[in-house]
């Protein structure tokens, strides 16, 4: 999603159908395959019992496309994290629909569920991303070895020095500085060749030049690789990476960007706090989505 | 998966080092119990005399009709001789080279001898020569050959194996239930404290089936070695154990300790199956991870008590009281203890289990003088202890255990004892005992008993037999304490009051019994009871005398020189005198011993002697009493310190940011330490209600006082060593992780 318009646009959250269905027809007839990894669809989740109840996302729809790069990002409490839960399968939602190519996450059982992620779905998280008793080499194949598969030596080297630790794999993740054991986050997220990695904070626990390689490996992983990343992130800067940005508030979806730059992620995370008041909805123009 | 157990057991070991001790000691103490089992077993006394003898024929020392457990029939307290005159029929059997007869202690009757020795004609089979000889002999005669042959002129040898393996039995039960409990709970509580790997593990795709595989892998790879390096200790605790057994003169000395490859490979199954099925139990708590755990900032406290735990509780509970009841309402005299330390161990559980209620209950009770005490660190203390409800809970479990256990088995024994002593020292009604090493003069009784002052004097001869005909039961299957009494001095040195006949009339066959008890049997003055003696034989003898008697009494009297005649001595060595009411007692010593002076070997002793007699027949009990509170003891101490000290390692980021917010260091230290007195002192008082639940109603029934028997400094120490335990289990790990500067602390990742 290489638009070159920056106009914001309207969220079409009420219809299925749209401009966006019809050019994904248009690419099913062509490749005989959808064009999304993960199709969210009317997703409520509720915390809590009757007395005490959350509502921490209220009736999401939207759609992560292969190959892309989508930052969400909204106000703590906005439902951003229990958003990028739902999509990868580590929470279910109360009600509606996720599906992950061509799996629907609700009708699956735990046991299917993990299997599902470590076969089609990578993570990085903020911290505590490796086990500290394995090496990074140990880490990264961890995913392989729990689906009972033998990582391909060049294939594990390989990515190992894509993200520029090869010499590093016998290391320990104590051993490596927060950024390097980021870097291992993201190899381990890649070994697999998952349909997407979710990235919940990557960047959050460091300064901002280790953030810069961080998010620069992830761009390079949708832009050269073809990856889909979903990336959730407080820091308008890191968002600037992505193709894309989904503004959530109050557990609705509360706009989106394409092609951000950090000013216009960060005018618009103002007036989200502005906006509060008044309803979701910014003072948009709608623009056709997927415009390149 | 096998290379991450591996790796998470050799980089995470402080984690598991609880868990291993907990296995290793376990699996010693049940291989050192296994080898004492074999030893029993076996119970091999080299042969000294007997050793030229290829098959040694004795008597059979067990009495197979008492109506207990067949496997373990009681042994016979008096040598068991052999007809003399087997020796010719066995000389004439084909294949006997030669024979020779032996006797080994005491004067035996005519006609009889203790063991006849066999030898074998070169190329006999000895196994063949076994067989025919046994043909040849009646049940109360048995064959010994290799290492068996010893116990013919061991006596003791049999008695003191059927003790060793009772201990030992007791101990591997103990040993088993240590290496579950501790094993679970240790790893239970390794899982919270690498709850984020495992949520990790769940979120890149590890099944919940994989995380059990992996936490049973862990405790096989652990148990394997805890078990194989407790060989070595293994190998010579039991040969210790052993040696201290028979210098207490528990296990006879002669016995040789065997210690094969049966008891050391079964003590590492039985400790592997242990360690396996405490690792269920954690297996399963950590399969119930969420993964989204891994994403989480804080681990969040869950419910305060499961509906499974609140309901086993109740059941333990249930069960402790229901033992409790049957010690008091059933149980009587010296089988106390079979139910009360049962109840004992189930009230300690019962309470443990409850931990996490009871912890807010005592918290809550003990805010106001610490907060008094303490002033803001006070509060801090008491609101940690508040908020940290869970793993309080999961220290003050093994502090209740500690107490309970300790106190309350230590005390269960003390007051028993005292109860037994108490009865004992009531029935013994003589003044001073008159000892002889080999025979009386027979005249002695009755011209000891002509003294001024003296109100009566009486042969006295121990031993233990069953009465056959009419059928009858005795106290636990093992028989009737038989007195032997001088008809004219019975009724001043016994406790019984006689109802019918007399005990002047107990002459020759005669015998004198409990009327309740003759009530039982159907017998009345002048009918026949068939008794089976000591020495395995049968006699036939008449009721003289009805009596009644103290409870626990349990004893039958019989002329003296007719029960004489069925011990290994053959004669009574001791005459209980008793004095007259106001006389004194010193003076009459004095006169004993003047009229006494003339014989040889002859001495006057106080009553106390019996006591101390009875005193060392104790020691067994109260030795494995004492093992098996150090055992349960010991692993509550390991529990706690691994409970504690890991909570605070873990709470070094809290201590961190609580100095920057302006806590000196010492501030901190003593919030811990009001933290700990918290736990130790809820804890210890828990604990002592659970031990009061069952002591008090026992030293009621006992005693007839509220307080148990035995000195209040077993309390105070095991309270004190409780209370300084936990102190110490806290400071030092918050000592440790408060030295560097607070900043680092504050911003290190947990």
């Amino acid at each position: 999603m290489c638009s070159s318009a920056r106009d914001d646009r309207l969220v079409n959250e009420s219809s299925g159908t749209g401009p966006d269905d019809k050019r994904q027809e248009e690419t099913l007839k062509k490749s005989g395959k959808t064009t999304d990894a993960v199709r969210l669809t009317a997703v409520r989740k509720v915390y809590g019992k009757r007395d005490s109840q959350v509502v921490a996302l209220d009736g999401v729809t939207t759609r992560f496309d292969r190959g892309t790069f989508t930052a969400v990002m909204g106000p703590s409490g906005s439902g951003k994290s229990t958003l990028l839960q739902c999509a990868a399968g580590l929470d279910q939602p109360t009600t509606g629909s996720v599906m992950l190519e061509e799996h629907e996450l609700s009708e699956m059982n735990e046991t299917e569920l993990t299997e599902l992620r470590r076969d089609r779905i990578g993570f990085v998280f903020q911290a505590f991303n490796l086990l500290p008793v394995l090496t990074v080499r140990q880490n990264v194949t961890l995913p392989l070895r729990l689906a009972g598969n033998k990582p391909a030596r060049g294939r594990v080297s390989k990515i190992l020095d894509q993200v520029g630790l090869g010499e590093r794999s016998h290391h320990r993740p104590s051993e490596l500085s927060g950024g390097q054991q980021q870097r291992v986050a993201i190899a381990r997220a890649l070994i697999s060749d998952p349909a997407v990695v979710f990235a919940d904070e990557p960047t959050g626990a460091l300064d901002t030049r280790t953030a810069r390689d961080i998010l620069g490996l992830l761009r390079h992983a949708s832009q050269a690789a073809g990856q889909t990343i979903v990336m959730v992130t407080h820091d308008p800067v890191a968002a600037s990476y992505a193709d894309r940005v989904l503004f959530l508030a109050d557990g609705r979806l509360a706009g989106e960007l394409d092609s951000p730059t950090p000013e216009s992620v960060a005018e618009r995370m103002t007036h989200l706090g502005a906006f509060d008041d008044d309803g979701p909805l910014p003072r948009l123009e709608p623009t056709r989505k997927g415009q390149r | 998966m096998l290379q991450l157990a591996l790796r998470t057991l050799r980089f995470r070991a402080g984690i598991f080092v609880a868990a291993f001790i907990a296995m290793f000691f376990a699996t010693a103490i049940m291989m050192a119990c296994g080898g004492l089992i074999e030893t029993g077993i076996r119970t091999a006394v080299p042969p000294e005399q007997t050793a030229s003898a290829d098959i040694v024929i004795a008597g059979d020392q067990e009495y197979h009709d008492s109506g207990g457990d067949p496997d373990e029939p009681p042994i016979l307290p008096e040598r068991v001789r052999i007809d003399a005159g087997l020796a010719d029929t066995i000389a004439a059997l084909p294949g006997v080279h030669q024979i020779e007869t032996f006797v080994f202690e005491g004067d035996p009757p005519a006609g009889t001898v203790d063991a006849i020795g066999v030898q074998a004609e070169p190329g006999v089979d000895v196994g063949e020569l076994r067989e025919r000889i046994d043909a040849e002999l009646d049940s109360r005669t048995i064959t010994l050959v290799g290492d068996e042959r010893g116990r013919a002129e061991l006596r003791e040898a049999m008695e003191s194996g059927v003790t060793v393996m009772a201990l030992a039995g007791v101990f591997t039960a103990f040993a088993i239930l240590v290496s579950v409990f501790g094993v679970a709970s240790m790893l239970a509580l390794s899982i919270i404290q690498r709850q984020r790997d495992l949520a990790l593990l769940r979120a890149v795709g590890a099944t919940p089936r994989q995380l059990r595989r992996l936490i049973l892998r862990e405790t096989l790879l652990l148990s394997l070695l805890a078990t194989a390096l407790a060989c070595i200790p293994g190998r010579f605790l039991g040969g210790f154990v052993f040696d201290r057994l028979v210098a207490q003169g528990i296990a006879a000395d002669g016995v040789v300790f065997h210690q094969g490859w049966i008891p050391t490979v079964a003590a590492m199954v039985v400790a592997i199956l242990a360690a396996v099925a405490g690792a269920q139990g954690a297996g399963r708590r950590a399969s119930r991870i969420k993964p989204t755990q891994a994403l989480a900032e804080v681990s969040v406290e869950g419910k305060m008590i499961g509906a499974g735990r609140l309901l086993l509780a109740m059941i333990v509970l249930a069960g402790g009281t229901a033992l409790t009841l049957v010690t008091i309402v059933v149980m009587s005299g010296p089988l106390t203890p079979a139910t009360g330390a049962p109840a004992v161990i189930l009230l300690a559980i019962g309470f443990a289990l409850l931990a996490p209620v009871l912890t807010k209950v005592t918290t809550f009770m003990v805010q106001w003088p610490v907060r008094a005490v303490g002033g803001a660190t006070g509060e801090l203390a008491v609101l940690n202890a508040r908020g940290r409800s869970g793993r309080m809970a999961a220290v003050m479990g093994p502090v209740i255990l500690l107490t309970t256990v300790s106190t309350g088995m230590l005390y269960l024994q003390t007051t028993n004892d005292e109860a037994d002593r108490q009865s004992f020292a009531e029935n013994l009604v003589a003044d001073a005992v008159v000892t002889t090493e080999d025979d009386f003069d027979p005249h002695l009784v009755e011209q000891l008993s002509n003294l001024p002052g003296i109100a009566g004097a009486s042969e006295y001869v121990a031993s233990v037999g069953f009465i056959e005909d009419p059928p009858d039961s005795s106290p636990m299957n093992e028989g009737w304490t038989l007195q032997g009494v001088t008809a004219e001095g019975a009724e001043a040195t016994t406790p019984v009051e006689v109802t019918a006949g007399s005990l002047s009339d107990l002459h020759a066959d005669t015998i004198a019994i409990e009327d309740q008890h003759g009530d039982k049997l159907g017998v009345d003055i002048g009918d026949t009871i068939t008794l089976r003696m000591g020495d395995n034989t049968a006699r036939d003898v008449q009721v003289a005398a009805l009596f009644s008697a103290p409870e626990d009494y349990s004893t039958l009297l019989l002329p003296a020189d007719t029960l004489a005649a069925h011990t290994t001595a053959g004669t009574a060595t001791r005459i209980l005198v008793t004095f007259d009411e106001n006389a004194d007692p010193e003076q009459l010593v004095a006169d004993l011993e003047r009229v006494t002076a003339g014989a040889d070997g002859m001495a006057v002793t106080g009553r106390d002697v019996l006591l101390e007699e009875y005193d060392d027949q104790k020691q067994t009990a109260t030795l494995a009493i004492y093992i098996m509170v150090l055992m349960i003891a010991g692993y509550a101490a390991i529990t706690v310190i691994n409970t504690l000290a890991s909570s605070m390692l873990a709470r070094r980021r809290e201590f961190g940011l609580q100095r920057l917010a302006g806590s000196t260091r010492g501030q901190v230290m003593r919030m811990v330490g009001l933290e700990g007195a918290i736990v130790s002192v809820s804890g210890v008082l828990l604990g002592t209600a659970a031990a009061a639940a069952i002591l008090v109603p026992v030293s009621i029934k006992r005693l007839d006082s509220v307080l148990p028997a035995g000195s209040p400094w077993i309390y105070a120490s095991m309270a004190a060593l409780t209370i300084l335990l936990t102190l110490g289990a806290m400071l030092l790990p918050a000592w440790r992780v408060t030295r560097g500067r607070p900043a680092e602390a504050a911003l290190a990742i947990e």
